[in-house]
């Protein structure tokens, strides 16, 4: 016990000063300065309307006891990556902002109505987000190599954020209370989701 | 052997230079433009349920009602309600006007109040219909009264996870019904909650 205070006192003025740095220099830190790679692991991560259809499927994928990731992943991984690469054509810079979020209502409104759903509609529903989410991410105009590091980037963050959210999920889902605690959750993102819509259809 | 670290009064001009230097290193421009911006969105519509007494006591209402039906209702009206309550926020995003807002909230918090305190026990549906339906004026009112310079995104994000904590801290109140004099005591949180409607509504008739 003392030697946990101890190491506390140790630590806090560390932690006090890293608190006291200047918040301002990390106002475009999130992808700048950390490489194409991981700037484009960070992409996801750092585009609200990405995380909120992350957030969807992560939901979707993990808030069924035992966890199964076989399918949403089977389609998630090839599909996203596809859509990656078409990024590289120049065909699609961007997408209509209102496909995603309409994308993380449906997820949402899934997640919300605490059914049990065919492998198929779950698969439908990865593939078009897995698609949607890799042409929405077209690398920045660079070098070759350049644009594939920060496009592979991407593809294992949106990999690694679904798969993440599905699976620390997956340890919510034991009691009754925790579901319904993931499907309020669902409610959530549904209704946020659909109050972002009106505001893009106000635009 | 270490030597005990038992003289923290020694320490004391340590601390308070650190924490002088900490408020001293707090970064004061990052203020310069808070009132745009992701963040900015974020908090101005997590704020925005929590600034209102009329809109707290309502969330909170519906929170004790739930507990007080206890379960299907307890998780079914949070679940209702943000979702009407998103159909209320996008009619006031795009300007559909809609008469009595400001009525239609006090009269919230008047009913859930009374409903709870009563220990009034209806069928589902009714409950669902009678939330859902005072939901719409919330939401009208949280939409309509967006910041315009706020990130919509994050704002709608924010407003959603205010109101959701608010019905959870009703129900985690709620939870008190176990015991007898935990009834009693909810059931007077329900009178309180329909006096303060009572305040707005007549705050609004007589305005």
């Amino acid at each position: 016990m003392n030697q946990n205070h101890s190491s506390l006192r140790r630590w806090l003025p560390v932690a006090l000063l890293l608190l006291a740095l200047p918040a301002t220099a990390g106002a475009h830190t999130a992808v700048s300065g950390v490489g194409d790679f991981f700037g484009g692991v960070l992409h996801p991560l750092t585009t609200p309307a990405h995380l909120l259809v992350l957030l969807g499927l992560g939901l979707l994928a993990g808030r069924q006891a035992p966890l199964n990731l076989k399918t949403p992943l089977a389609v998630f991984i090839p599909v996203s990556a596809v859509a990656l690469w078409l990024t590289t054509t120049g065909i699609v810079r961007t997408v209509y902002p209102p496909i995603l979020i309409g994308i993380a209502l449906v997820a949402g409104a899934l997640v919300a109505l605490g059914k049990a759903l065919p492998a198929t509609v779950i698969g439908a529903v990865f593939a078009v987000a897995a698609f949607v989410l890799g042409l929405d991410s077209a690398a920045e105009t660079g070098t070759a190599i350049s644009t594939a590091k920060t496009l592979l980037g991407t593809w294992c963050g949106l990999i690694l954020a679904v798969a993440d959210i599905a699976y620390y999920l997956s340890f919510f889902t034991k009691q009754q209370w925790q579901q319904v605690g993931i499907r309020v959750a669902g409610s959530w993102l549904t209704a946020a989701s659909f109050m972002i819509l009106a505001f893009a259809l106000r635009r | 052997m270490k030597p005990k670290l038992n003289n923290s009064n020694s320490n004391l001009p340590v601390w308070s230079s650190l924490l002088l230097l900490a408020f001293w290193l707090w970064p004061s421009t990052a203020g310069a433009h808070q009132e745009t911006g992701t963040v900015w969105g974020f908090t101005s519509g997590f704020i925005h349920p929590l600034t209102g007494l009329d809109h707290i006591t309502a969330m909170v209402a519906v929170g004790l009602w739930g507990a007080f039906l206890g379960a299907p209702a307890m998780w079914v009206l949070p679940v209702v309600f943000p979702l009407v309550m998103a159909f209320g926020g996008a009619l006031g995003v795009l300007n559909v006007p809609l008469p009595g807002v400001e009525t239609g909230i006090a009269l919230s918090s008047v009913i859930l109040g009374s409903v709870v305190a009563f220990a009034v026990r209806p069928p589902l549906w009714v409950a669902a219909v009678i939330v859902g339906s005072f939901a719409i004026f919330h939401g009208h009112a949280h939409g309509a009264e967006m910041p315009k310079a706020a990130n919509a995104m994050t704002y709608a994000v924010g407003f959603v996870i205010a109101t959701g904590l608010l019905h959870l801290s009703g129900i985690a109140l709620g939870l008190l019904v176990r015991w007898s004099w935990g009834k009693k005591l909810v059931r007077l949180g329900g009178v309180a909650i329909a006096f303060v409607g009572f305040g707005f509504l007549f705050h609004f008739i007589s305005a």
